[in-house]
């Protein structure tokens, strides 16, 4: 099973790095921001999900406020050792600023981590109208037709990834969720049932539902039933 | 309040409605179904373009075990539906998304069912989250009966005899859809691939379908056991099958769907309302069979609600709504036969009315008012519904500098930031997943302490976001903001990307201890999805029925069955 393939789409790939990157301390603000960069990546062939999980340490204490432009002439954004896709923001908004004053916008960086990953920016930037290049430490924009190739292949298509991959982040990206209780039962449903199985709130009327399964967090849920029959 | 609701043009000609008071919580909870929701704008093309739905195999044993195919034929594209059959397991049932104990669960497929995907599906769906979709699935499903009411009626048929509707009418159906999940979940296709041409890349429109393809199934298979336990056993009445719908359960999720998509919310509420606005603003004079119309569809709206047996926690009950509307009958009377209202002429008569609905009636009535005169001016309700989109997409537009964000954010947020969020119980609660099976869930923050927050704490950022704009200069670039504000970039997107839009955002605390969640469960749920006699349980979870007279596929497939909505209870 290992070596199968998933066709994985858009929106298992941004709820994946979304749950991923809440385990940082990235504010939600910016990491709701980044969450494409992961799909983007792999769609484009560069480090991907695969590169999201091996960061996972540097991006768990990330801070995108650490980047510092320096302005002696010429621009330089100096990523204090940040990775590249928490770089990748204000590159291009830097990159489109300067096109507001002419035809072509020039940046320098520094201090990236995984700056290959900077390219990034050449797909998630068309769908600001933004046409990126690279060259050694340098990025170069021009404007261009807002369009966004990289997004229509992958909705279309999805991604190519490993199954035995693919639940391994699966299972990382489900840490960000909150661990089944009784309390947290209580935080959902039509009814309310106490620990000693007593139900509060107006009765329901299609009452087939198990109260006993509602107040014993431990019983295993559809998935994971089906899931241990298939293995067995 | 609801004298700044109806807004004109200079003329005096009335335009969309305010969203400084559309957008309360409320208000939107109090949105009808009508011809712009799911279901009655699909059931429309269905009917209109005779979609061919035909039960291809039914190969399930007397305990309920087994598959059933459908074949959909939508003009040139061919669609399957293949669903695997249960023996209901009293065990672990709730219709939960932690449930584990289904009825039935399903896949809308394009193209024609074959053994491999037939295969693939009854491997992979009972796996959920960890199971993977064929490349040609377009949803994945799955229901449960309302054991009550299913035995009922398959007890019934096997006596030889029709059930009876009082026993119907517990719930209005026989199954309840505990789950429609497409878009690229589970590796379905991602709906937006799908294209504008393709016959159901319209927004929900292949869930909807999903739906109805699950009240048909509820009813076929009830008519097969009944069938194989009984030599007497007789089909339902087609008048009964068409009153039975699909039931649907619904709850917080749907707070994370209208947060994650304010695109689509705009483009739907703007559809609706400029169908409203174009009825309000019509010309109607003595004699005119659009009046006599519009009281046909109130005298049905008034025997529907008289006829809903369901319990209203949270909201107007039916009884309170048909009284309600009973009141509008002699003045469309009066308006049918002198032109006038109240003996005086008005330029325009719909408009009067509404605004009259607005000051006296119950909310829910005045937005039954609204949702039946759209009745009368189909064609703009209708371009309305199938040009509802809205990408997810949002992003910062730099050219913009710190001060006009600033004035954006006032002209947009200025409800947001009235919002005292040091007042007792604004930030009392968070919104989260459970580990085990993704069910949303809200609660008590000192409940849950461990607890992620999934929820957009809008109200609260866009303060922060202010704050800091204010102490920016105005002449600031927002790339230079956001490289010291990294915070705020989410936020800016989202201003920016909808500086357009009108009616993009619940103008709500979602943290705080006085927001109800179902206000908005019942917006997606009532208004977008079109669902009939819901009953609603602690302020989060919401039960009804969808379909609920909808035509059969006989019916669908002779172009039969329009002004199916608001059925009446079936003679017996």
């Amino acid at each position: 099973m290992t070596d199968t393939i998933l066709r994985v789409m858009p929106r298992e790939m941004r709820l994946m790095s979304e749950r991923i990157l809440s385990l940082t301390t990235l504010p939600k603000g910016f990491a709701l921001m980044v969450g494409d960069m992961a799909m983007y990546s792999q769609a484009m062939g560069l480090g991907g999900f695969a590169l999201l999980l091996d960061r996972m340490d540097q991006l768990a204490t990330a801070n995108p406020a650490r980047l510092v432009l320096n302005d002696n002439g010429a621009l330089v954004l100096d990523a204090q050792g940040e990775h590249g896709w928490i770089v990748v923001p204000s590159l291009m908004d830097l990159l489109e600023e300067q096109l507001l004053h002419g035809p072509t916008a020039t940046i320098a960086f520094v201090n990236v981590t995984d700056a290959a990953e900077l390219r990034v920016a050449c797909g998630l930037g068309q769908r600001r109208g933004l046409k990126i290049s690279f060259d050694g430490a340098r990025a170069t924009a021009t404007r261009a037709a807002v369009a966004d190739p990289v997004l229509d292949r992958v909705m279309a298509h999805g991604c190519d990834i490993p199954a035995a991959f693919w639940w391994k982040l699966y299972q990382t990206a489900q840490t960000a969720l909150t661990p089944d209780s009784v309390v947290s039962r209580r935080h959902a449903g039509v009814n309310i049932v106490l620990d000693d199985g007593r139900v509060i709130g107006r009765s329901d009327n299609d009452d087939d539902t198990d109260t006993r399964f509602i107040s014993r967090p431990d019983t295993p849920t559809e998935t994971e039933t089906a899931r241990r029959g298939a293995n067995e | 309040m609801t004298a700044a609701l109806h807004q004109y043009d200079a003329t005096g000609r009335p335009t969309l409605r305010n969203p400084q008071v559309l957008m309360r919580p409320e208000r939107l909870a109090a949105m009808q179904p009508s011809r712009l929701s799911g279901t009655w704008s699909v059931m429309n093309r269905m009917i209109a373009e005779r979609w061919d739905i035909r039960l291809e195999r039914m190969d399930v044993d007397a305990e309920a075990n087994g598959t059933i195919l459908y074949s959909i034929r939508i003009g040139d594209h061919e669609f399957s539906f293949i669903a695997f059959s249960r023996a209901p397991n009293p065990e672990a049932r709730t219709g939960r998304i932690i449930g584990r104990s289904w009825d039935m669960m399903g896949t809308l497929n394009e193209g024609p069912a074959t053994a491999d995907t037939i295969e693939a599906a009854r491997r992979e769906i009972p796996l959920l989250y960890r199971g993977r979709a064929t490349p040609n699935a377009l949803v994945w499903c799955r229901s449960n009966r309302s054991m009550r009411v299913f035995n009922g009626v398959l007890d019934a048929l096997c006596d030889g005899r029709q059930p009876q509707v009082e026993d119907l009418n517990q719930v209005c159906y026989l199954m309840r859809n505990t789950g429609l999940d497409g878009n690229g979940t589970f590796g379905t296709r991602a709906f937006p691939a799908l294209g504008p041409d393709h016959p159901l890349g319209g927004m929900l429109q292949a869930q909807i379908l999903n739906a109805y393809l699950m009240r048909e199934l509820s009813c076929d298979l009830v008519e097969h056991l009944a069938k194989l336990r009984s030599d007497r056993a007789v089909p339902l009445d087609p008048a009964i099958r068409r009153y039975i719908g699909v039931g649907n359960g619904s709850a917080l999720g749907l707070i994370f769907y209208v947060q994650k998509h304010p695109r689509l919310l705009n483009s739907w509420i703007t559809a609706r309302e400029t169908a409203i606005a174009e009825a309000l603003a019509l010309k109607l004079d003595a004699g005119d069979l659009r009046i006599s119309r519009l009281a046909d569809l109130l005298r049905r709206a008034i025997r529907f609600r008289r006829e809903d047996r369901m319990m209203y926690e949270t909201f107007a009950s039916s009884a309170e709504v048909a009284a309600d509307l009973e009141t509008l009958l002699p003045r469309l009377e009066e308006l049918f036969e002198t032109g006038q209202i109240d003996g005086a002429d008005r330029a325009y008569p719909l408009d009067t009315l509404a605004r009259d609905c607005a000051e006296r009636m119950q909310p829910e009535s005045y937005e039954c008012f609204l949702s039946l005169i759209m009745e009368l001016t189909p064609d703009v309700a209708d371009a309305g519904a199938r040009d509802v989109s809205g990408a997810d997409e949002l992003d910062v537009d730099v050219s913009a500098t710190v001060g006009a964000l600033r004035d954006l954010i006032r002209r947009d947020y200025g409800w947001a930031l009235e919002i005292d969020m040091q007042a007792e119980g604004a930030r009392d609660y968070v919104w989260y997943k459970s580990a085990t099976a993704e069910e949303p869930r809200r609660g008590l923050r000192s409940e849950v302490p461990e607890a992620r927050d999934l929820g957009l704490d809008l109200v609260r950022a866009t303060q922060k976001l202010s704050a800091d704009l204010d102490s920016a200069p105005a002449e600031e670039g927002l790339a230079r903001f956001l490289l010291r504000h990294p915070e705020h970039r989410f936020y800016v997107a989202r201003a920016q990307s909808l500086a357009t839009a009108r009616y993009h955002t619940p103008m709500a605390n979602i943290d705080a201890a006085d927001f109800t969640p179902i206000d908005l469960v019942r917006l997606m749920n009532v208004a977008l999805h079109g669902i009939d006699k819901t009953r609603d349980y602690l302020q989060r979870n919401l039960r009804g029925v969808l379909f609920h007279g909808a035509p059969t596929r006989d019916d669908l497939r002779a172009g039969a069955g329009a002004d199916w909505f608001f059925p009446g209870e079936p003679q017996q």
